[in-house]
């Protein structure tokens, strides 16, 4: 369209006047074509169960178990204060945490623990359209960015229902494989999605799932709405694709770290 | 007279002194005999053991050995 009106305006002679008005057209159009219907929800996190399990922390020495129960008693102490935002549009979507400034937080230490262990600096961008999903996250570091296929997730869609709020919501699971210097392990994600809102979208980046998800369970959290804010004009940017780094080649970087610092 | 409430400021002020070190004490969060390194990589260790990812994990180990060293100080 815009196109087009550039066309127009080349190809006839037009006044000073005229050409004005078709400059306001266009920046019209533009701009009104950047932004495209969605909305916003408020997503609030709960630990469904002890990030080190018990059968770790009981075979580990005074020091060390004072460490991991630090860890487990900094999440539950703290899981509640954080609230992600996700944005959507029909095709797009952004997932991030919503920044407390709150000093007291900032110096305590369960609190960051807790939000090293969230991965609540994570920031989560999908594209229906493209496929793509790109995670921005700080490791070892550095920033980098994760790029991978939204449809690779295999979701397995089940019969079971419940209501979250006045929504109707169907069970879907998958599983998200996770590679450290331990082995591979295999966590059940499962997600509650509503056919009522017909978005394709989630927490952290997970979706394709013919409804928005209102509740997703990951590992020893649990994400689930807590406002929903629907047709809005919803603009999303795409983040850059610098720094982008393939999982396997963040997974070699740190089991590399791992071998010097043990060696 | 005078003598009991010198005796009287000296005991109390003894006892605030005596609570102040204690709760410096209680700030630290991990009494530590081993090296703060040794206990950042074991706390790596139990987390990834549960599945945490590495980068998650490290970043968690690297605070943990922060707050050791601070400890320590």
């Amino acid at each position: 369209m815009v196109d087009l009106l550039l066309l127009v305006l080349k190809n006839n002679k037009m006044n000073k006047k005229n050409s004005c008005f078709l400059s306001v057209i266009i920046l019209f159009t533009l701009f009104s074509f950047s932004q495209k219907k969605g909305g916003e929800i408020i997503y609030k996190i709960e630990s469904i169960k002890n990030i080190v399990n018990e059968k770790t922390i009981s075979k580990s020495d005074i020091e060390r178990k004072t460490a991991l129960n630090f860890m487990n008693e900094s999440l539950n102490l703290n899981v509640s204060k954080f609230s992600f935002r996700l944005k959507f549009n029909t095709t797009e979507s952004t997932f991030e945490l919503i920044d407390v400034l709150e000093s007291d937080n900032n110096i305590d230490k369960g609190y960051k623990i807790a939000k090293i262990l969230i991965q609540a600096d994570n920031s989560y961008y999908t594209d229906k359209e493209t496929n793509i999903r790109i995670i921005s996250k700080n490791a070892y570091g550095k920033d980098v960015k994760i790029k991978s296929l939204l449809d690779s997730d295999n979701w397995i869609l089940s019969n079971n229902t419940k209501k979250i709020g006045i929504y109707l919501c169907n069970e879907a699971t998958t599983i998200l494989e996770v590679q450290n210097n331990k082995g591979i392990f295999k966590k059940v994600i499962t997600a509650w999605y509503t056919l009522d809102i017909p978005y394709n979208f989630g927490p952290k980046g997970y979706g394709s799932l013919p409804g928005l998800i209102l509740e997703l369970s990951e590992g020893s959290f649990k994400y689930y709405v807590s406002k929903i804010k629907l047709n809005t004009l919803v603009k999303i940017e795409k983040p850059s694709e610098i720094n982008l780094i393939k999982q396997e080649e963040l997974d070699s970087i740190g089991k590399e770290r791992t071998k010097k610092i043990n060696n | 007279m005078r003598k009991l409430i010198l005796s009287l400021v000296f005991v109390l002020a003894t006892g605030s002194m005596m609570n102040a070190n204690t709760t410096a004490e209680q700030i630290t969060p991990l009494i530590i005999k081993k090296s703060c390194f040794q206990l950042a990589i074991e706390t790596q260790d139990g987390l990834e053991e549960n599945g945490v990812p590495m980068e998650t994990a490290s970043a968690a180990a690297g605070l943990i050995y922060d707050l050791c060293m601070i400890g320590n100080e």
